[in-house]
């Protein structure tokens, strides 16, 4: 269970935000069913207090696209194990299923390491039969695809490219529909001004729209098209960005959406990023940077088991800088560690006494 | 469309000594009867005529079809009615009813009573002891017809010290029957002879029609449809046909046979379990064979599944009303449900969710709500598999009673914590 007394995270108050008009983004969809007992509290709160809950019609494709790709992968590899009813640990059972899987499996290795790790805990160390493992992969992949939330799907996104982008039968009358036409012809401009934002950024498409950006801008019509349903994961983002209707709060745990929102929608969209809950401090703290030998005092404003805020006016620190932090509080953060070592992540630019550390995943 | 298997060998039989009852004594069910007559307008009318007396009916057109339906279920029948110019009305050599009737009376020791329905008095042209297997025109009302037959079972019931059929003699059929499409262009013959050097008797049906027609009253048999014996078309649809013929706990298993690999994606397409390019007449057996040993052990399993669902109800009712601690009988039972194959996508998500949620409550003692969604999430399973309950509703549901209804996967630990964004509008 959450706390909800003594942390700075606005979900954790005993009521929502009004959100009238919530938008659930692919990300949100995904941890509503499946993330940490916070995130689901935070979005089930925020849903029960809307007065609308939409998505569209991308956030549905590429739900599908990248976590039912995950478990057909998964629940593939599983099968391949042979003699499928003998029991056996499920450690070295997951082990050969990770081999399998490749180093670059679908949807990422997050989403592989997180479910063997939670069903590790749940199998223990009773021998389990791969059959039972490949019922309950089923029975998880039901769950996760059958229950998308959303009474409002817009969609400025259907098309034939996302199937198979060398058709697309959207110039093919009669009562042939193409609701991608609007983000590729009508709003064009907007859209490939969006795809620059994002371009040559630290979110997952980056590199790629750098790389690619020229060949985007090129593009026209069909040929747009074509190269975005080549391209799905690259995209995907900007597409829902632009399928989000104004007035709505987009939930989501990407934080392109909000870097999209200030440059291009910022008076028509909000944005609502889920993050972990922090625990409030305001006690002592040390900070010792990496290859120094002093130690400077500071305030710890707020820490989770990923990252700490931290006040030192007397240090003088740059982004990604190792430092190790000593606090009696992080002995009660679960770790039983008083000292954590991470890199700086955030400098406040208003305050720069204020900076903010990530801790590695253990 | 699903089974209408007659009898569920794992369900007491009784009857009621109604009128049409056959069997007397405090027992109720309804009679069984088996009604086979090539003109279509005339079986629908016949059938509706025995419906609204209280009788249950297999309405049959074919000739093949009854000659299969009879051979798999005459221990259930309570007695079969057959037009006497099976194949064709027009044709005055056409004895195919009466041999029929014959060749039944003979084959089976207590045979059900069979009745001659017919509108051409043929019975000069036939050596047949006209009490045992009686005539009746169909000139004459159909009243006639129902209180013969009704007159018939009684006598049989009168003459048998068995009493009719019980859920003991009623054949399981566990060990599912092979069933070769027979027509010219096919290897029925060769592959049949094949098969019976492994003392494997596999029955034949000359047409595709017939198969679909007999499909719905038939154990869970292996079909082996050759695309040789039949037009391209002809076949993928009898394969879906018979896909379809059955329910999700008793499911056929369709084999698709072909000279090469030009039929493999029709198979495919329309259903087919295995596709096979044809080698010699014994590798071919050998290879059914195999197949049909691993089909066989899931249909056991499937039939273990049914019990066990009504197992898990008991022991969660026994937990509600006795108040105590601890899931490890509901645990045990369906982890051994997961283990087993065949389950269907709505059965895997209750499962999980009950799995998950009894799993967390572990020693401990649940609360009447969740114990109630549980119960709930059984009696779906129990019923019909999940398959016409809105499943997604129910997780839904229970996940807000207790979240633990759900497995929430995705940990903590693999999420980065997001510091660019503080200070900002919508997250401070």
């Amino acid at each position: 269970m959450m706390e909800k007394k003594g942390t700075t995270d606005r979900a954790r108050k005993e009521t929502f935000p009004k959100v009238p008009e919530l938008f659930l983004e692919t990300t949100a969809q995904f941890h509503r069913l499946t993330g940490p007992a916070s995130f689901r509290e935070t979005i089930e709160g925020l849903m029960s207090s809307a007065g609308k809950v939409g998505t569209s019609a991308h956030v549905k494709r590429e739900f599908h696209y990248v976590y039912g790709g995950f478990f057909k992968s998964l629940i593939f590899n599983v099968g391949r194990l042979g003699d499928l009813s003998r029991a056996r640990n499920f450690a070295d059972m997951w082990s050969d299923v990770e081999h399998l899987m490749g180093k670059r499996p679908p949807g990422g290795p997050k989403l592989l390491s997180s479910i063997g790790r939670t069903l590790s805990e749940q199998f223990g160390k009773e021998p389990v039969s791969p059959k039972r493992v490949l019922n309950v992969l089923e029975g998880l992949k039901t769950r996760l695809l059958g229950g998308l939330k959303g009474d409002f799907v817009f969609d400025k996104s259907s098309c034939t490219v996302w199937i198979n982008p060398h058709i697309c039968q959207c110039d093919l009358p009669p009562g042939s529909e193409c609701r991608l036409e609007e983000i590729c012809i009508n709003l064009r401009a907007e859209f490939l001004a969006s795809l620059r934002t994002l371009a040559g950024t630290r979110c997952d498409e980056g590199e790629w729209l750098e790389a690619n950006l020229h060949l985007l801008e090129a593009a026209q019509g069909k040929a747009l098209k074509k190269l975005l349903g080549d391209h799905p994961g690259h995209v995907g983002d900007t597409v829902i960005f632009w399928e989000a209707p104004p007035g709505w709060t987009i939930l989501t745990y990407d934080l392109a959406f909000r870097r999209l929102q200030r440059s291009h929608r910022s008076s028509e969209l909000k944005i609502f990023i889920l993050r972990l809950p922090r625990r409030a401090s305001g006690g002592k703290c040390t900070i010792v940077p990496a290859e120094a030998a002093e130690e400077i005092d500071g305030v710890l404003i707020d820490h989770n088991s990923q990252g700490a805020r931290i006040r030192a006016p007397k240090a003088s620190v740059k982004r990604r800088q190792r430092v190790t932090i000593k606090a009696r509080e992080f002995g009660r953060n679960g770790t039983g560690e008083k000292a954590r070592e991470g890199r700086i992540v955030y400098i406040d630019r208003a305050d720069p006494s204020v900076f903010a550390v990530r801790f590695p995943s253990k | 469309m699903s089974t209408q298997h007659l009898i569920d060998p794992s369900q007491e039989t009784e009857f009621d000594g109604g009128d049409l009852g056959p069997h007397g004594g405090g027992h109720s069910r309804k009679p069984q009867v088996l009604i086979a007559d090539n003109s279509g307008g005339a079986l629908r009318t016949t059938q509706e005529f025995f419906e609204d007396e209280g009788v249950n009916t297999i309405a049959l057109q074919s000739l093949e079809a009854a000659k299969l339906v009879i051979f798999f279920n005459i221990r259930v029948l309570d007695a079969i009615v057959l037009d006497g110019r099976l194949t064709d009305d027009e044709e005055p050599r056409d004895r195919s009813g009466y041999d029929l009737a014959l060749e039944t009376f003979n084959q089976y020791e207590d045979c059900p009573p069979i009745i001659i329905y017919s509108r051409y008095d043929d019975r000069p042209r036939f050596d047949i002891d006209w009490d045992v297997i009686p005539f009746v025109s169909k000139d004459q009302s159909r009243k006639v017809l129902v209180n013969t037959v009704r007159e018939r079972i009684k006598r049989r019931q009168l003459d048998s010290q068995s009493g009719g059929p019980r859920s003991a003699d009623i054949p399981a059929h566990l060990s599912p029957p092979y069933i070769i499409l027979d027509a010219p262009g096919g290897d029925a013959y060769r592959l049949a002879a094949a098969l019976k050097r492994y003392d494997i008797q596999a029955h034949t049906c000359p047409s595709v029609s017939a198969l679909a027609e007999a499909a719905p009253y038939l154990p869970p048999a292996m079909y082996i449809i050759d695309f040789g014996a039949c037009e391209r078309e002809e076949g993928m649809k009898a394969i879906r046909s018979l896909k379809e013929s059955r329910d999700s706990f008793l499911p056929a298993y369709v084999v698709a046979l072909a000279d090469d690999d030009e039929f493999g994606y029709d198979a495919a397409q329309s259903g087919a379990d295995f596709f096979k390019v044809k080698e010699s007449a014994e590798t071919d057996a050998l290879e059914l064979i195999l197949r049909m040993s691993q089909h066989a052990a899931q249909l056991l399993q499937t039939r273990l599944v049914e019990i066990r669902y009504k197992q898990l109800i008991r022991h969660l009712r026994q937990i509600r009303e006795s108040g105590a601690h601890g899931m490890a009988a509901p645990i045990k039972t369906v982890e051994l449900t997961l283990d087993g194959p065949l389950l269907l996508p709505e059965e895997q998500l209750v499962l999980t969710a009950l799995y998950t949620q009894m799993l967390s409550i572990g020693e401990g003692e649940a609360d009447a709500g969740t114990i109630e969604l549980c119960l709930e999430g059984a009696e779906m399973l129990a019923n019909d598999r999940g398959q016409r309950s809105d499943v997604h509703e129910w997780v839904e549901r229970a996940t807000q009673h207790s979240p633990n209804f759900t497995l929430a996967w995705f940990k903590e630990e693999f999420l980065e914590e997001r510091y660019e964004d503080d200070g900002e509008e919508g997250d401070n």
